[in-house]
């Protein structure tokens, strides 16, 4: 199924408002709201023309600061696919920075529970009904999301102390210039 | 025990060292055990030594790698440089361990082992004590390896080391019943629990050995031998230290000299076992050739414990062999190949010899007019 | 309070029992309680820095869980603060094992942001080392089983093979494992003189030493009992858990990358999807997973035929294009290659600049490693050491 039949089919299905598609850029997605994020990976992974069986991705990210931007929330990525029809389909939401919650589709696919930890652990983004929503790549005692644009780096962690405090730019990046 | 025999020896023993009888009386004993000890002692480092370098050329070249090339020819100081390195190593004992005994461990373990070389025959005189139940002495003191194996991994506290202590306890208990089946074959054969008496009994061409005394011979010889490397703990049964399930088993925590006592005694109970297959099933210090068997003096007490550490050694190196072959089995397939496998075939194997013995007492094949003349 | 002083204080309350001459044909009051073990994070067969809490009674493990995390050193932060090219050796990190895999995967994404186009030397020259690295992976990963399983001579044979692909690679980009060689628009160095001969020699070599290992390994009996029919993965569950590669393709689904969206030059090229065969075991089982690496090394030798006899003798390495500064147009896009482990996946979002403003990488050991409870709880504990083995997990992917 092309990407563009498959939104077709979920705008019918959820509205004509609800889903934005966005199919200019190199990667067609469709846009939709976060509450309603459960009930259309319900429906991609059971309706038969569907049949979005493996979920391959979960991406957050931190959208303070990017350059025409308004919203300075949190974009969450979902890159699903169908082993048996060959298809792929990439949804968006979006939430703000205030509240950053989203249903959890861990109870649809069973491997989107590690990629919601992860996005919480990195991004802080909480994934509301995950059933063990803890850090799980960073230590337990993390302080912040380092993923996030304005994270700022601890320069000690248990005695450890880190004494690089960033280039003179206000950059990390290891390599000036 | 005998009297004679024991007194003999303590004789013999007093005429090579003239300077005992010029000890006081009440030192004699405890120098007697002094010096016999160090006898088996010595020949345990020895084969441990020996062991270990072996281990390690025929693993390297099973590897496609050299092994140790550094000290000496060929790296045969290896070891002895690994040994003296063990000995200057730091003596750490984990702090939460059962003090006690895990000192006393690994003794126990080395213990059990020096007590199995007393009743192994070197050469018809060549033996600390020829015991009349020398077999039966054998199954029972095989036994205190274990107990010392099991103090280990109690006392270190530790999960993996507890987890390999129990494996072994399971593992040699569950195949000494196919060793003590194999065992009480042999002795059906011979007559005689004694173990010199046993070799005596394969005197002669080397079809009077007890393999090929009855067709099922080969079976009890193949039986003991599985159930020997999974009482050694060898692979493919070496479940107790399987490195990639439990870290290291039972010796996880022990380090240094104390490492190497363990060490030392699995390389001397490999040899035992290989002794022992020679014994009981292959002529043990003789030959099969009965004119180089019939050579007395130095040079026929050489050529027959040449005989006994030529094949002792070729078991040892099938030992290897397989440990670098094989991958390792799995406790429950540990268990169907001891109680399902080797204890029914074992006991099939004995009723039969049982039978054949009534039938056809004495030299087995020999006595079915096979090669005449050539016996005894 | 450690497990084994709790066994001793049972050893205490039964010795009470025995005085108070209660009868003895009735069981001693001997109180048992589950062991909680900690595989790793330093222990022998975890693979790397990998935890796995399990709860076992005995030899039974009854629960485990995967704990990960102990390698982690965010990636994904690192490669937002340097330009596109300066995250190429990041990504090397990631499966060290199959590191040109990674730069390809990379390297794909950020073109795919660019479209750029490829010169058709260096798509060859890309798969020529992609494929390569593939067979060292594989070899590590059948070597490493063995060693799982107790088998020590046939990992020092995966060894050998492997020592001759590191010594090509390493001749052609002057690194033995992190190699830094597909960039963003090619590779970084033409081919050396003569490399080609050598590939050649080699894989004629690793067809005989395949059959040699296989004898040693795969067709062992001891081997055979110790994987067939031991975790058992559906495709239902593989599926669900997110399990691509040689994991899935083991339990029949037939899902490759290379075929299924031809990347790179892939669609040029002739091999077959292995799958589990199930000549001993279920398919799906660890003998299975394990049969289709074996097999997939032999794929990756017939690609190299073909890409040795179709390859230009010369031609350009780099697309002129890229030899600036990367500035790919505000967008973000998914892609995904077919690695070693899996489906290697870069999600890359663009805000014009020349560094990128997100990078997320989906590594295919991190699903893999999560499976690892569904097919592990109530095996014995060797048999989690085999099923973590087969699996074929990296760490340096999974906690990024």
């Amino acid at each position: 199924m092309e990407s563009s039949a498959i939104f077709a089919a979920l705008k019918t299905k959820f509205g004509e408002a609800a889903i934005d598609l966005n199919e200019d850029g190199p990667e067609a997605f469709a846009m939709v709201p976060s509450e309603l994020i459960p009930d259309v990976c319900q429906h991609l992974r059971d309706a038969p023309e569907f049949d979005c069986d493996l979920f391959s991705c979960l991406t957050g990210v931190d959208l303070k600061g990017l350059k025409g931007e308004t919203d300075d929330g949190f974009e969450v990525i979902y890159n699903i696919e169908s082993t048996g029809k060959a298809h792929c389909v990439s949804l968006r939401t979006r939430v703000a920075r205030e509240k950053p919650e989203i249903p959890s589709v861990s109870s649809i696919w069973e491997t989107a529970d590690w990629h919601e930890r992860e996005s919480f652990d990195l991004l802080g983004i909480v994934f509301t009904g995950h059933p063990n929503l803890v850090r799980i790549l960073c230590a337990d005692d993390w302080i912040g999301y380092p993923l996030r644009k304005d994270y700022e780096f601890p320069t000690e962690y248990h005695g450890i102390v880190c004494e690089f405090e960033g280039n003179e730019d206000g950059t990390w990046g290891g390599h000036p210039g | 025990m005998p009297e004679t025999t024991t007194g003999a020896l303590i004789y013999q023993i007093l005429e090579l060292l003239p300077f005992l009888k010029e000890l006081p009386e009440f030192l004699h004993i405890p120098m007697l055990m002094f010096v016999t000890g160090l006898i088996p002692v010595t020949v345990i480092s020895l084969v441990g030594l020996v062991g270990v370098y072996m281990e390690r050329k025929v693993s390297a070249f099973m590897q496609i790698r050299l092994g140790p090339m550094e000290y000496g020819p060929w790296g045969t100081l290896q070891t002895l440089a690994d040994g003296i390195k063990l000995m200057g190593k730091e003596d750490i004992i984990p702090r939460e361990a059962d003090k006690p005994l895990f000192i006393l461990a690994p003794i126990a373990a080395f213990v059990g082992v020096f007590l199995l070389f007393i009743a192994i025959p070197f050469d018809r005189d060549i033996i600390v004590v020829d015991l009349n139940v020398g077999i039966f002495y054998l199954a029972a003191v095989a036994s205190i390896e274990v107990v010392g194996i099991i103090m280990a991994g109690w006392a270190s506290n530790n999960k993996w080391s507890l987890l390999g202590a129990m494996r072994e306890a399971a593992q040699v208990v569950a195949y000494e019943i196919p060793v003590g089946i194999c065992l009480v074959t042999v002795v059906i054969v011979s007559g005689s629990f004694s173990m010199v008496d046993i070799v005596e009994e394969q005197k002669g061409l080397f079809l009077n050995w007890f393999i090929f005394r009855n067709p099922v011979m080969w079976v009890v010889f193949i039986a003991f031998i599985i159930a020997s490397l999974a009482e050694l703990k060898r692979a493919p049964f070496d479940l107790p230290e399987a490195e990639s399930e439990l870290v290291s088993g039972f010796h996880t925590e022990y380090s240094g000299m104390r490492f190497s006592i363990f060490f030392i005694a699995e390389y001397g109970a490999m040899f035992v076992a290989s002794a022992l297959i020679a014994i009981l099933f292959l002529g043990g210090y003789y030959t099969g050739i009965p004119f180089l068997d019939n050579i007395d003096g130095i040079l026929g007490i050489l050529i027959r414990v040449g005989a006994l550490f030529g094949k002792a050694f070729a078991f040892l190196f099938l030992q290897m062999w397989i440990r670098w072959t094989l991958p390792r089995i799995r406790l429950d397939q540990m268990f169907y190949l001891c109680y399902k496998v080797l204890v029914p075939f074992g006991f099939v194997a004995m009723i039969i010899t049982a039978f054949w013995q009534m039938v056809l007492p004495g030299d087995g094949f020999m006595s079915l007019g096979w090669a005449p003349g050539l016996g005894k | 309070m450690s497990p084994s002083r709790d066994v001793k204080g049972s050893k205490t309350k039964m010795a009470d029992t025995a005085n108070m001459n209660t009868n003895v044909h009735e069981p001693p009051d001997v109180r048992t309680e589950e062991l909680l073990l900690n595989m790793g994070p330093q222990h022998p067969s975890t693979h790397g820095v990998l935890k796995v809490v399990a709860k076992t009674d005995g030899e039974l493990v009854l629960e485990c869980e995967p704990v990960v995390g102990y390698l982690h050193r965010c990636f994904e932060k690192c490669a937002e603060s340097g330009s596109y090219v300066q995250a190429v050796p990041y990504t090397d990190r990631l499966d060290y094992l199959m590191a040109m895999g990674n730069n390809l995967g990379y390297c794909l994404a950020v073109e795919a942001l660019m479209k750029v186009e490829i010169p058709e030397y260096a798509d060859y020259i890309r798969v020529l080392v992609t494929e390569l690295n593939r067979i060292g992976s594989h070899l590590i990963a059948v070597g490493t089983f063995g060693l799982d399983t107790g088998a020590i001579t046939p990992f020092f044979y995966a060894f050998r093979d492997r020592e001759m692909v590191l010594d090509i690679l390493e001749e052609i980009c002057g690194q033995r494992l992190n190699y830094n060689y597909i960039r963003p628009g090619g590779v970084a160095y033409d081919l050396p003189e003569g490399i080609l001969d050598k590939i050649s020699t080699f894989i004629d070599h690793m067809e005989k030493s395949l059959e040699e290992i296989n004898n040693l390994l795969t067709y062992n009996g001891i081997f055979i009992h110790r994987t067939a029919n031991v975790g058992v993965m559906t495709p239902e569950v593989a599926i669900k858990y997110g399990v691509t590669g040689p994991n899935l393709r083991s339990t029949g689904v037939k899902r490759d990358l290379r075929k299924l969206r031809p990347y790179s030059i892939y669609d040029r090229f002739e091999f077959n999807i292995c799958t589990g065969t199930g000549e001993y075991g279920t398919i799906g089982d660890c003998w299975n997973r394990h049969i289709v690496r074996t097999q997939e090394i032999i794929e990756s030798i017939k690609i190299l035929r073909q890409v040795l006899n179709a390859m230009p003798t010369e031609g350009e390495h780099l697309a002129k294009a890229t030899a600036r500064k990367f500035r790919p147009p505000k967008g973000a896009a998914y892609t995904a290659v077919e690695n070693s482990k899996g489906e290697l996946g870069f999600y890359i979002a663009s805000d014009g600049t020349d560094e990128p403003w997100r990078v997320k990488c989906r590594a295919p050991s991190f699903h893999n490693v999560s499976v690892l409870p569904a097919l592990a709880n109530g095996t014995m504990l060797a048999d989690l050491v085999i099923i973590l083995g087969s699996l074929d997990i990296v760490l340096g992917e999974i906690d990024r």
